[in-house]
């Protein structure tokens, strides 16, 4: 009998000890709660809106351009060119601006990146016929480096300034938007763009790309609205959160 | 009487055999490290719906629950919202801070609804780890062959007692609390609390309906 009120002595330390031991860590997670709201902070700063109303005006437009225009057209696209295939053609513009990603690559002191650009590029425009094959990944193992671009090269330098939306372009930043018109001048339709008639096939090539990347991503954006409490706001968050992760790569 | 009390001690004892049993089974679940959780909780939810897209019909709604099933053990709700409320979160009764989770909770359903039915058999890699004291991100990378995109998605732990829960998710860059916290800053900024409860309890009543 004694020897039975020992056992039960020890187990109950045993279960004891047990809770014990898990009950302590809860503790030290109370004595850690001074770094959460630090911890909380982690992450980007929230980035200035002083054009929200106009900003929000041009959301507005560029929400009823997907549904009203840029969608129907990009499904009927779909119906006609299958899936493989738009993918090619995507192919082939991510190609075409693959020595602006080298330049911005080669301005951030990523070199390594930029050479694996320049191969990519120089393998794809011919073994991959145009770019619309990818045999630089498929039989060389060169996998695409991280995207970058002249905005992402200021924001080495720069915070993104202020919120910007765009007609027809979506979200952006002041520093962005610099960004993209610094990179315009490394982009082939650039040159272009003084000659009238290859204006027209630059202005439709852009088009067509826009349509095929839509194509590729239909209902993504119907997702993201419908998780959103406020879609504008959604938005100009999720482009500030993802460029500053871009940068920080 | 004697033989009563000794069935009763054994009784007690097999009781505490089995307490001490349980916390032990307990502490090896609480070993898991954080990739072998979200590894657990993803290869599930995978399951699941593999066997959703096989016979999808009427079946939405059992195959969503079943889902948010799963992430209640994994996901920190609770720590979601109070990260996502922020500093208004201390403002808050407990009961109120109780009844925003289960919202907040809503919320997050709501946004996967849609998810279901767009799953493709997307392939989930593991990309590492990191672990810094009582936090921790396990990096993955979901891979859609028939779209021909990567995109990465990290999930952020924090050891609740040797538990690791969830309580944020970042996909391509984007923290989904902030994202939240930004949504929910601005409404409260231009008005009051019980508005923004109300806003969100509108466009989840809205959304159902369609």
């Amino acid at each position: 009998m004694k020897k039975i009120v020992i056992i039960l002595a020890l187990l109950v330390g045993v279960v004891f000890f047990n809770h014990n031991s898990l009950a302590s860590d809860p503790a030290q997670g109370v004595s850690l709660s001074a770094n959460v709201s630090e911890k909380s902070a982690e992450g980007v700063l929230p980035i200035p809106d002083p054009l929200q109303r106009t900003n929000r005006a041009f959301y507005k437009f560029n929400d009823k351009l997907y549904f009203w225009v840029l969608k129907p057209v990009a499904q009927g696209y779909g119906k006609v060119l299958p899936r493989p295939a738009r993918l090619s053609v995507q192919n082939f513009f991510e190609n075409i601006y693959a020595p602006v990603r080298m330049v911005n690559c080669g301005l951030q002191c990523e070199f390594n990146e930029a050479s694996i650009e320049l191969s990519r590029f120089g393998l794809n425009t011919t073994l991959g016929l145009a770019g619309f094959f990818d045999p630089a990944k498929h039989w060389f193992h060169l996998t695409p480096p991280d995207v970058e671009d002249f905005g992402q090269t200021l924001g080495c330098y720069l915070g993104p300034g202020f919120y910007l939306n765009i007609p027809f372009a979506g979200s952006s930043s002041f520093r962005d938007l610099v960004g993209s018109v610094v990179d315009s001048c490394i982009v082939p339709s650039y040159y272009v763009l003084t000659h009238y008639p290859a204006a027209y096939y630059a202005a439709g090539a852009e088009l067509l790309m826009e349509i095929n990347r839509t194509s590729l991503r239909i209902g993504e954006y119907e997702e993201f609205k419908r998780a959103a409490l406020d879609p504008y706001v959604a938005i100009r968050d999720a482009y500030n959160q993802h460029r500053e992760a871009l940068i920080k790569k | 009487m004697h033989s009563f009390g000794r069935k009763l001690l054994g009784f007690t004892l097999c009781l505490l055999l089995l307490a001490v049993f349980c916390s032990h089974s307990l502490g090896a679940v609480v070993a898991a490290s954080p990739t072998e959780k979200v590894r657990k909780a993803i290869e599930e939810i995978t399951a699941i719906l593999d066997e959703y897209v096989k016979n999808p019909q009427g079946k939405r709604e059992e195959t969503l629950n079943k889902i948010m099933g799963i992430t209640d053990q994994d996901f920190d709700w609770a720590e979601m919202s109070k990260r996502s409320l922020g500093r208004f979160w201390k403002q808050r009764t407990p009961d109120e801070q109780n009844k925003f989770t289960s919202l907040f909770r809503d919320l997050l359903k709501n946004a996967y609804i849609g998810k279901i039915d767009g799953y493709a058999g997307e392939k989930v890699v593991f990309e590492g780890e990191e672990i810094d004291d009582t936090y921790s991100v396990v990096k993955t990378k979901i891979i859609t062959p028939s779209k021909g995109t990567e995109i990465p998605v990290y999930y952020r732990l924090q050891n609740n007692g040797g538990n690791w829960m969830v309580y944020d998710v970042v996909i391509e860059g984007v923290s989904l609390v902030n994202n939240y916290r930004d949504q929910f800053n601005s409404i409260l900024q231009g008005s009051s609390y019980e508005d923004l409860v109300k806003r969100i309890q509108d466009k989840l009543a809205q959304d159902n309906k369609k």
